[in-house]
């Protein structure tokens, strides 16, 4: 497996850990479900597209 | 030369695959299912269907006047998230339906809560109604439900809506009033979750430092050959 995709899943599972504990102590003003999920999903694309591309780099290198 | 050395696999990339690709999952699951996707520990909060299904009273029939209460107080004083009524684990709460009947409306047979999340039907409470004859025709009754979240509240705390509703001969929906509730777990769970992800956390994080530092050791390795 790339470092790429190695980076990706963590930065998946890291954008997602970030968005749910930032709405657990209150930085992120959501109670309600849907806003929530669509947050906690973003967190998990993003996370994975930032350090995926991050791996993306190292590979080339 | 150059190409497939730089492709090379970190030692631990697979185990890390695995977890990440393992852990990320499980952590929704309990999230989702715990509902501290909800604000603070304290009070975890789920709101299913608050922008899916209207607040309002939904009355099928206009003849039908009725009044609940959730142990005295009016459902109506529930209608959103934050006002919602809060039930602590193993406690039950008095539901009442009192109504009223025009002439030529078919009795109430059953009054009902229907305990709602994802806009999906959860679990349903039903109780025959007690509908009197009263004078020119008109009818009147009472029902009473003793309701509970019983031990799953362990697993479903959150805030959740419920449908009071009064139903009519073959299940015909005479009466639908959605309100809130706010199911309260053990404190343990909400900070056992964030506890988790802050641990899931910090693991993501060392493990990806590990990788990037074990790239630039293997580059450094590379170049002094």
């Amino acid at each position: 497996m790339t470092i790429a995709a190695t980076l990706a899943a963590s930065g998946a599972v890291l954008g997602g850990v970030v968005v749910l504990l930032a709405q657990q102590f209150g930085a992120l003003p959501l109670s309600e479900l849907w806003p929530t999920l669509i947050a906690f999903l973003l967190g998990i694309v993003l996370g994975g597209v930032v350090l995926g591309a991050v791996g993306s780099l190292l590979d080339r290198r | 030369m150059a190409r497939s050395s730089s492709r090379a696999r970190p030692r631990d990339a697979p185990s890390l695959a695995l977890f990440a690709a393992v852990a990320g999952p499980i952590a929704l699951a309990l999230l989702v299912v715990t509902g501290s996707l909800g604000a603070g520990a304290t009070a975890p909060v789920l709101t299913p269907s608050a922008s899916v299904r209207p607040s309002g009273v939904v009355v099928a029939d206009s003849n039908v006047s009725v009044n609940v209460t959730w142990n005295g107080a009016p459902i109506g004083q529930a209608t959103s998230a934050s006002t919602a009524f809060v039930l602590g684990a193993g406690q039950s709460a008095a539901v009442v339906f009192s109504y009223t009947e025009a002439p030529g409306v078919p009795a109430v047979t059953n009054a009902s809560l229907v305990l709602r999340f994802l806009d999906v039907n959860l679990s349903t409470e039903s109780i025959r109604a007690a509908t009197v004859a009263g004078p020119s025709g008109s009818q009147a009754g009472s029902a009473q439900l003793n309701w509970t979240f019983g031990s799953l509240v362990y697993l479903t705390e959150g805030v959740y809506e419920v449908d009071a509703e009064l139903l009519g001969l073959n299940g015909t929906l005479l009466f639908q009033q959605p309100f809130y509730v706010d199911a309260r777990a053990p404190y343990v769970i909400g900070s056992a979750i964030a506890a988790f992800a802050v641990v899931l956390g910090t693991a993501e994080a060392f493990w990806v430092v590990t990788v990037v530092r074990s790239r630039r050791v293997r580059r450094r390795r590379y170049r002094g050959r």
